[in-house]
């Protein structure tokens, strides 16, 4: 999604919520008034939370205004993903080695927030083949281990398992479309 | 055609393919080396601290040739002091670097070749355990073994097509 507009304070509130809500949709960019228009407050207060929740990169400014290109999370992580299968070692048997790639830690470090990505991709990957190894940014993002012991190690079974775990706890839901309800539910939360 | 993986490997020499499929450019395929040479196909062996994978319970949950060692004892192998071919045993290897961090592990054939599942990348027959002595998996640096199957035994003997035989 590519379009471009002048912000007032409710479309900047607006856009956040389409820049959190996005999913996997690819950058788009947002133009907004210079430093000196009333609205500027409000307007880095809501690029502030942008910051915190997706890519926002300045691509260029003027007196008049400025330009910013947001990525939303849900492109943000298709782009970890795409770096971590590039970068891993192909030759390498241990799962426990995608936590040396920068990608895969980069997908940790978006914490709570990657959740749904990641158990929607499991969703995705077990109803067309093998899993990916998503076990170990799972268990460390959330401390969980919902695997039961027969069945580790049998990578279907695991993923299943996890994508119960999501179901039950809201990350997803049956349709598969639960990432952008469960976005603005962890703003919701404590 | 070479395979991107060749150069990692400067003593691999000849090699034979044995992969059941490609895997290239997708999921995972179920086993990892380590299960493979414990002779599992259905599920990743892994001492993961998250205890997220399969591995032994009376094995210590680490990375360490000591803690692999174990894992391997419980389905019945012991230490052996060589590679060398001995038709009454199944053997395998263990690959560590110099850090003490196992990489690897390949099992022996009744032929006395070797074989390895290669991460992602292909399972293939090496002549030799040293044949993927790299920067990537480092060394051999423990080889144990395991009184062989019947199967194994008679393969080992006779060849192939006797025991595809008496398999059936």
């Amino acid at each position: 999604m590519s379009y471009a507009e002048t912000l007032s304070p409710q479309t900047a509130f607006a856009v956040n919520a389409i820049a959190l809500n996005s999913g996997e949709q690819g950058h788009f960019s947002i133009v907004i008034p210079s430093d000196d228009d009333p609205t500027s407050q409000i307007i880095k207060i809501a690029t502030s939370t942008w910051r915190s929740r997706v890519g926002c990169e300045f691509k260029s400014q003027s007196d008049k205004y400025r330009i910013i290109t947001i990525t939303p999370e849900g492109a943000r992580f298709r782009e970890f993903v795409s770096q971590w299968r590039k970068e891993r070692n192909s030759l390498s048997s241990s799962a426990w080695d995608n936590v040396r790639s920068p990608a895969y830690q980069r997908i940790i470090g978006m914490g709570e927030r990657a959740l749904p990505f990641i158990l929607r991709e499991m969703q995705r990957e077990v109803a067309t083949g093998d899993p990916d190894d998503w076990f170990v940014a799972l268990w460390s993002i959330t401390g969980e281990n919902p695997v039961p012991l027969e069945n580790r190690g049998q990578l279907k079974e695991m993923a299943r398992a996890w994508i119960d775990w999501g179901l039950r706890l809201g990350y997803i839901n049956g349709e598969g479309l639960g990432a952008a309800f469960s976005a603005i539910g962890y703003l919701r939360r404590p | 055609m070479a395979k991107a993986w060749e150069p990692h490997f400067p003593q691999l020499g000849t090699y034979e393919d044995h992969s059941p499929t490609t895997y290239a450019g997708g999921p995972h395929p179920r086993y990892n080396c380590w299960a493979f040479a414990a002779g599992e196909s259905l599920k990743r062996w892994e001492p993961d601290p998250g205890n997220q994978y399969y591995w032994p319970s009376a094995a210590p949950r680490d990375y360490s040739v000591p803690a692999f060692m174990a894992a391997y004892e419980t389905i019945g192998y012991e230490p052996s002091q060589n590679s060398t071919l001995d038709r009454s045993c199944e053997k395998i290897a263990i690959y560590a670097t110099a850090d003490g961090r196992v990489t690897h592990a390949a099992r022996q054939l009744s032929d006395g070749r070797w074989i390895s599942k290669l991460g992602d990348e292909e399972d293939i027959i090496h002549q030799l355990p040293e044949s993927l002595s790299s920067v990537v998996y480092g060394q051999p640096v423990q080889y144990m073994k395991r009184t062989a199957s019947r199967g194994q035994a008679l393969h080992g003997w006779f060849g192939w097509g006797l025991r595809e035989i008496l398999t059936f």
